[in-house]
């Protein structure tokens, strides 16, 4: 077996720790949580010069002091994990300032390798470091990385292992005489403690001796001599030539931050980013599912009957896996192209801008602009947006972003809203689900208040936030971590969906040799009736695709898919299945979906959304005829504000606590019940 | 003074933070706000003040910035 070495990723926030791990890592890379919070962990395991590297990402931090949970998280990692090696991302543009952390991480004393990142923006400005005398100061390996291209992370893996093989250990910073002094005698006491420790016993004892210093504090004097060490190797090693600044992040501000402008900015960037999700993926979202309808499924139906499967496990599979879990595949590519978009604003530095445009707007609300960037994250998908929410630093601002999140709709809602809005509101689409998203918004503004009114008056906390300079991101990183989005999709897809799928299908065939109307899922179905009735959802069989929608929204189609199909779509009739010409046929409408898509970035207008869209004709005609459009209006609503989400609901508890992760679900639960309830019987009077 | 009477665009040197005990200014302290730093004013937005401190820019609030003297 392979010697292991556990390698701790350290660094500043926006310092590309992602990036670097990203160029490492490769489709390797694995997104989870922090253990007991809902701090995302970053995590790959990669091989090299002999070893297996276990490299873990830490929370972007400013000082090991515990400050909010992300310092917290890293301490406890540096002590108890104990790394073999600590890699320490840092700016090369803001040299000093990150040189902070590094002071606090040389303390340990776990060997450590500096990835200068960012060499090639330093380079514009000016900057040069000296790496040699970095190094001989330091006593640890320097590399000059370049994050966005991976430039160097080839070099960082051979720096990592030659530190652990030649057993490097970093000179510890040096403070002042008197410092030290303090340091030596209590280093007589425990001859083993790292200069970290020794640091931290001053500070817990409340040590007198360095409070001459303009009456400070210990812990500020330690902070001032921290700064200090950090200062004095800058002078050794950082040299700036001087050279004009060329940052355009400045001017582009002008603009973006505008109070005026960068609002009408922002409108032109979320309508776009609309726009050409829908578009660039509607034309593969029919590829697909033609892919599976006219190839796979006839393919896997012709396998499957010449190897004399019985009848039940045909219908089984036509009905279950290609109705239930094949539907929900052709939203991959809109799903895709939604995480394309925003992960590439959230890479270029555009989203924390954000924040500082809708500072005014959200103290109206009682928040701040930062709270913006969880909310704005949450039309991706809810569930990493309350893992984001962590970034504020109150509990009561945590709570009232983390109960506005769910009501920012999710592309899994949009699966919804696209699938009812081509049955029953063809001509205008658009304007149906830009309205659905608008209540939404509003349902979060009315939550804020609600919760800030009722339950936690409270004090709004102050406000402090880093801007990154804008960046190109590289597409190789963006299309990374679109892929780890897709990935769990599939995951679920393949094990939720499935599951979900697979269950209502027996309880729909149970009793066997019974029509599905006498089932055991139509009898809970039918049970639930009373309770939708007044919404104007009146069919049993919607009322039943409701309970597995509870794991995921999407899910609602694909049960209906399922239900609808074995109660009411009769056997089309077989046609003779000629794989190869199907194959070629497949081939040839990608290259047509290829080009359709990149027309469509031609015109202003959002095209999809004005297709006639023809998938799943069988499905859409009968739940046309057990629709009305106001029917159809207010499930959609039902479905925009219920959180009929398993994941939503699992990462809430976690961060708020079992309790009001449950009233959260029941006040959620009336007031779309509320809503849709309202909208169904007004627009009765209107209609 | 504190920042309030900052004119956008001017520069600045910091002067003190004035209530160490906040955690919040320990934040600012550690992302280089601190005494003698040289920074500029680039925008203010209602409540919040955008400026830049060597090459980074942060974002205050006003509230918070009152702790900060300025020259």
């Amino acid at each position: 077996m392979k010697k292991v070495i556990k390698v701790a990723i350290a660094g500043n926030p926006n310092v590309g720790k992602t990036s670097i791990l990203n160029y490492i890592a490769g489709t390797r890379l694995k997104v989870g949580n922090w253990p007991g919070v809902t701090v995302e962990k970053k995590e790959a395991i990669v091989e090299f010069g002999g070893y297996e590297l276990h490299f873990v990402d830490l929370p972007g931090i400013y000082t090991l002091e515990p400050i909010s949970e992300d310092e917290k998280i890293a301490v406890e990692f540096l002590t108890r994990e104990q790394p073999d090696v600590v890699l320490n991302v840092v700016d090369t543009t803001n040299f000093e300032r990150n040189l902070l952390l590094t002071v606090e991480l040389l303390e340990f004393g776990i060997p450590l390798v500096m990835a200068l990142n960012m060499s090639d923006e330093a380079e514009r400005l000016g900057i040069r470091i000296d790496k040699r005398r970095l190094k001989e100061l330091l006593d640890v390996e320097v590399v000059e990385t370049v994050g966005r291209t991976g430039r160097g992370t080839k070099e960082l893996l051979k720096a990592i292992v030659e530190t652990v093989d030649q057993s490097k250990v970093p000179r510890e910073p040096t403070y002042s005489d008197d410092l030290e002094e303090i340091l030596r005698k209590l280093k007589g006491e425990a001859k083993n403690a790292t200069k970290h420790e020794l640091l931290l016993e001053l500070v817990m004892r409340g040590d007198k001796s360095l409070e001459g210093r303009k009456g400070k504090s210990i812990l500020q004097a330690v902070k001032d001599e921290r700064y200090a060490f950090a200062h004095g190797l800058t002078k050794e090693v950082y040299k700036r030539e001087a050279i004009a600044d060329r940052d355009l992040t400045d001017k582009i501000d002008k603009v973006v931050l505008h109070p005026f402008v960068g609002l009408l900015v922002l409108v032109g960037i979320i309508y776009l980013v609309f726009k050409l999700s829908f578009d660039l993926s509607s034309p593969f979202m029919d590829w697909v599912d033609g892919f599976i309808n006219d190839f796979l499924a006839p393919l896997s139906l012709e396998v499957l009957t010449a190897l004399s499967l019985p009848d039940w496990f045909l219908r089984f599979f036509s009905e279950a896996i290609v109705g239930g879990v094949g539907f929900v595949l052709t939203f991959v590519p809109l799903i895709a192209a939604i995480y394309f978009f925003i992960t590439f604003l959230e890479m270029s530095g555009y989203i924390p801008r954000v924040a500082f445009l809708m500072d005014n707007f959200m103290h109206k609300i009682g928040l701040h602009g930062k709270s913006v960037i969880p909310l704005v994250m949450g039309f991706g998908c809810n569930v990493p947006a309350i893992i984001a929410a962590r970034t504020m630093e109150s509990r009561r601002d945590k709570f009232i972003v983390i109960a506005m999140i769910p009501f920012m709709s999710c592309p899994a809602r949009l699966v919804v809203f696209a699938f009812f809005t081509s049955i029953f509101f063809r001509e205008h689409s658009a304007l149906v689900i830009t309205s659905l998203y608008i209540v939404g918004i509003l349902i979060a503004l009315l939550t804020a208040f609600i919760f800030k009114k009722i339950e936690l008056g409270g004090k709004l906390s102050h406000f402090v936030m880093e801007l990154p300079p804008y960046r190109l991101p590289s597409l190789k990183s963006v299309m990374l971590i679109v892929w780890a989005h897709v990935r769990e999709f599939l995951y679920r897809a393949g094990t939720l969906i499935f599951a979900a799928s697979v269950i209502i299908w027996l309880l729909l065939n149970v009793p066997m040799n019974k029509p599905t109307s006498e089932s055991v899922a139509a009898g809970i179905g039918k049970a639930l009736v009373p309770v939708f009735e007044p919404i104007g959802i009146d069919d049993w069989r919607a009322t039943t695709s409701l309970i597995p929608a509870f794991l995921a929204r999407e899910i609602v189609i694909s049960s209906m898919g399922t239900i609808y199909s074995a109660t009411e779509l009769t056997e089309e009739k077989e046609e003779d299945f000629q794989p190869l010409e199907v194959a070629w046929e497949q081939l040839r409408s990608l290259g047509e979906a290829v080009l359709t898509s990149l027309k469509s970035v031609l015109s202003f207008k959002v095209l999809s959304l004005s297709v006639d869209e023809s998938e799943y004709e069988g499905v859409k005609q009968v739940i046309g005829e057990h629709f009305t459009p106001l029917s159809a209006l207010s499930f959609m609503i039902f479905i925009l504000i219920y959180t009929s989400c398993l994941g939503t609901f699992a990462v809430m508890v976690q961060e708020v606590g079992k309790l009001r992760g449950v009233l959260f679900l029941v006040y959620s639960f009336v007031l779309a019940w509320l809503v849709a309830f309202a909208v169904y019987n007004l627009g009765g009077f209107i209609v | 003074m504190d920042m309030e009477a900052l004119k956008t665009g001017e520069e600045f040197t910091i002067k003190a933070l004035k209530d160490g005990k906040n955690p919040m200014l320990n934040k600012l302290y550690a992302m280089g706000v601190k005494e003698g730093g040289r920074a500029r004013l680039l925008l203010k937005n209602g409540r919040v003040y955008l400026i830049r401190l060597n090459n980074s820019r942060l974002i205050i609030d006003k509230d918070l910035a009152k702790f900060i003297e300025v020259a």
